[in-house]
């Protein structure tokens, strides 16, 4: 048993080697099992392919040529300053430069007045928040989660289950996911224990007002290490979802909430 | 000054890291895929991805050899979950003949190998095969691997010595 488990540590200490380019030999009191292994492990390591140097070349010279315009375009973005912003907000001719700084001014005095609480009936008990959300402001970008089927699912165990995930864009403007597809966590309904997690894409995917985008779960009814969950009943669970709206960064929806119900018969 | 510096040095690092990882990213690909034209372009995607996303990587959540290693887990199973379901994926050695390599008879013994090499790995569980390609052609450390399969160290080393015993036995008929 001894010999197993310190064969076991051995062997990937061995391989490590063999692949960092050391030569590699095993000591004379291995077993002859282990030296077989060992043996069949530089197998492997000779049937390797290596990528030509064509391809590497290429390929290196794309990648940079990309990484810099990528760079450039990064450096324009940066020269519009905030200032150049405004400047392109005011009018060229006298008469409009005088009407936008007349209703400018006029603009800062009335939130002067109503920052001291003057239009309120109890002075000085209206909040900030409370004010912008009496003039209905919009807070967050709204993304709507659903699922098709949207009921339960039931399959006998080993059966793959199959769900669409909408995510849908109920906001007036357009959204971006990034990175597309979130973490899709299956967790047991009754504990909420995570048995199997699908790591986040790198994509990102944008998605107009009303409209909806469509990522395809398929779950084999295994848990991270690979086993066959027991039967029983599991969640389908979102927790998080990065979404840009304007090229800022905001809160898609609140917390994690199951989508649909997987029963393993 | 600074921005050029910045510049220089953002495309230093990426052009370290493509040295460092190109080899291994391609050979993992290929091993799953099993065709050199396919593994290129598969293995520009990953490259690609990388580049775009760079700027979000962070070595404090994760070292660049886990990170750079879902990536290409993630295309090598989106490619499958286009291709697969509408035609077979061609195996190589005997329609390719790379021209810096091997005797157009050795690369059909390799193919051939490779090929029974593939289909014994088949046979073993996922988490095993997973492991093997991850030790084998990433070059991942057990430390990485178990990062990235949230399983422990330990149950690494133990699965891949086994895994590698199971596949000597299967392709040697033993």
């Amino acid at each position: 048993m001894d010999r197993e488990l310190r064969e076991e540590r051995e062997f990937s200490e061995h391989v490590d080697r063999l692949l960092a380019g050391e030569k590699g030999t095993v000591d004379e009191g291995e077993s002859e099992e282990y030296r077989r292994a060992f043996s069949f492990a530089r197998k492997i390591i000779r049937l390797r392919r290596q990528p030509s140097p064509r391809f590497k070349a290429e390929l290196r010279k794309q990648l940079l040529l990309k990484l810099e315009e990528r760079q450039e375009e990064q450096e324009e973005r940066s020269k519009i300053t905030l200032w150049e912003v405004f400047r392109s907000l005011v009018p060229k001719t006298p008469v409009w430069r005088g009407a936008t700084v007349t209703v400018a001014v006029g603009v800062l005095a009335v939130l002067v007045i109503w920052g001291a609480g003057l239009f309120s009936q109890t002075p000085g008990t209206v909040t900030g928040p409370e004010s912008t959300a009496m003039l209905g402001v919009p807070s967050t970008a709204r993304l709507q989660l659903e699922t098709s089927p949207s009921d339960a699912l039931a399959h006998p165990a080993g059966e793959a289950f199959q769900v669409d995930i909408i995510f849908k864009n109920i906001s007036a403007d357009s959204i971006t996911i990034d990175p597309y597809p979130p973490v899709i966590e299956i967790q047991e309904a009754d504990t909420s224990d995570v048995v199997r997690s699908f790591a986040q894409g790198t994509d990102k995917r944008e998605i107009a007002p009303s409209e909806g985008l469509i990522y395809m779960l398929v779950w084999d009814q295994k848990d991270d290490s690979g086993q066959q969950v027991d039967s029983g009943r599991y969640n389908v669970v979102i927790s998080d979802v990065e979404v840009l709206k304007n090229a800022q960064a905001e809160d898609a929806f609140g917390g994690a909430r199951p989508l649909v119900e997987l029963v393993i018969q | 000054m600074s921005e050029l510096k910045e510049a220089k040095s953002s495309r230093e690092a990426f052009a370290e890291l493509y040295e460092e990882y190109l080899d291994r990213v391609f050979r993992y690909i290929h091993f799953r895929v099993n065709n050199t034209q396919v593994t290129e372009d598969l293995t520009s995607v990953v490259f690609e991805k990388a580049l775009v996303n760079f700027g979000r990587y962070s070595s404090d959540k994760a070292k660049f050899s886990t990170w750079i290693f879902a990536i290409a887990r993630n295309v090598v199973i989106d490619y499958y979950r286009v291709n697969v379901k509408k035609h077979a994926v061609p195996s190589e050695g005997l329609i390719e003949k790379p021209s810096e390599d091997p005797s157009p008879e050795d690369e059909v013994e390799q193919g051939e190998e490779v090929k029974k090499l593939q289909d014994c790995l088949k046979q073993l569980q996922w988490d095993e095969q997973e492991i093997v390609r991850l030790k084998f052609w990433a070059e991942l450390n057990n430390r990485q691997i178990a990062k990235m399969l949230g399983i422990s160290e330990t149950n690494v080393g133990t699965k891949l010595y086994r895994a590698v015993k199971k596949l000597r036995s299967c392709v040697q008929g033993t």
